[in-house]
């Protein structure tokens, strides 16, 4: 073997590594008490985060966690979402003909209509037995916790982001700083899978599906007086049924109390 | 698994995309995961003959790239003894699950017609491709005729 095939050898070893010890999480886990998040500070050594997270145990009640595998941010949110439509028929209504919708928008923008068409169907059969109630509950989050499947579900949150983004590309174009066009930076950091969101995706997706999300975040830079989020959009006047809590890389589901 | 339905889909339409460098493609009926396409360049030095491709998808497929692999021996500055070599639109850090086979297919069939010598896998094969371009062609058409099936009428 080359030298260069040694390497894609050994990456591809790591790589292997590093899923396999992703999915000792589930996707998608069950709703817990938000304590937990306590019990992973010590009040000694980071006094900070443990702290932070006794002020939100107050507002928050319970947590999901969600696998870190960089499609964090968008599970989150689509899980958020998903839990809304199943508690209220109307939403979930709206939010089918919102994604029905994005299937011209998307084809609109140039987007490669045969993958586009087939990520956009099995997105939207799946999302239309929740809302005619053809599946359980039990069901949506097995099909959630399956690869295969949840896969499908992310791709195309990933696909009305970028959408979102290259249908408003004159107010976002200016934010990427290293010289790529946003047709490139959405192909590489939001089409791709595993790519973490930044804050283009995080705005993409809020806009993209029309649900305001609130952000907490457990990191003392953006938490100085230690009870700091962000709602986004910033100017939304309601508070946001979805809340997330990010940890440094990291966004799991919380619920308020 | 919903790959088997794009699978399904894909697999139907390189059949009949018209294509002759690519259209012959094979898949076991038992395993959708496992495709062989031919591959018909026409250029030479290897238009003598037509190579066989092994297409291997992961069940995550699209969402992790397929793994293809030459079962046909060929004589290239990019293409090793095993049938390995290095294509970008397949590689883990680039794969777009929005990318068909057929335009792996493409991408394929131009690194045969086009070898990029300054990114060889065969050093040797590469220095010969660049300073003795006749003996390249001359070794890369008896090896291809040797080596290779035949081109379909």
């Amino acid at each position: 073997m080359t030298d260069a095939e040694n390497e894609i050898e050994l990456q591809d070893q790591q790589f292997k590594q590093i899923e396999n010890e992703q999915k000792m999480f589930p996707l998608v886990a069950d709703r817990l008490p938000f304590d937990l998040v306590i019990l992973d500070y010590d009040a000694e050594t980071s006094p900070d985060y443990y702290n932070k997270a006794k002020e939100l145990a107050n507002t928050y009640g319970e947590i999901r966690q969600i696998r870190g595998d960089g499609n964090c941010f968008y599970r989150a949110v689509f899980v958020g979402i998903l839990e809304v439509c199943m508690k209220n028929e109307e939403k979930a209504k709206q939010f089918l003909e919102t994604c029905l919708g994005w299937n011209d928008r998307l084809l609109k923008l140039g987007f490669p209509d045969w993958t586009t068409n087939d990520f956009c169907e099995v997105f939207t059969d799946w999302f239309k037995k929740v809302v005619n109630k053809e599946t359980t509950s039990e069901k949506i989050f097995d099909d959630l916790n399956d690869d295969s499947q949840s896969n499908y579900l992310i791709i195309f949150m990933r696909l009305i982001t970028s959408g979102y983004l290259k249908e408003h590309s004159e107010d976002y174009a200016p934010f990427i700083d290293d010289g790529r066009s946003l047709a490139d930076y959405c192909s590489t950091e939001i089409e791709a899978m595993w790519k973490d969101a930044d804050h283009l995706g995080i705005s993409g997706l809020v806009l993209a599906t029309g649900y305001n999300i609130r952000i907490e975040y457990m990191d003392r830079t953006a938490a100085p007086n230690g009870g700091w989020h962000y709602d986004i959009p910033a100017d939304c006047n309601e508070t946001p049924e979805i809340s997330l809590l990010y940890r440094p890389g990291h966004y799991d589901i919380i619920y308020h109390k | 698994m919903s790959a088997t339905r794009r699978l399904q889909k894909e697999l139907g339409d390189l059949k009949s995309c018209g294509v002759k460098a690519y259209e012959n493609v094979d898949c076991e009926e038992s395993n959708l995961l496992k495709w062989t396409v031919l591959l018909v360049p026409d250029k030479e030095p290897y238009n003598k003959g037509a190579f066989k491709v092994g297409i291997t998808f992961p069940v995550d497929y699209p969402f992790k790239p397929p793994k293809v692999l030459f079962e046909t021996k060929i004589y290239h500055p990019n293409i090793d003894e095993e049938g390995k070599f290095c294509l970008p639109i397949v590689a883990r850090e680039n794969w777009k699950p929005a990318t068909k086979t057929e335009q792996v297919m493409m991408a394929l069939l131009s690194l045969i017609n086009e070898p990029e010598p300054s990114h060889p896998i065969r050093a040797d094969v590469a220095e010969e491709y660049q300073k003795d371009r006749k003996k390249f062609l001359k070794t890369a058409e008896e090896f291809t005729k040797k080596h290779a099936e035949k081109r379909p009428e």
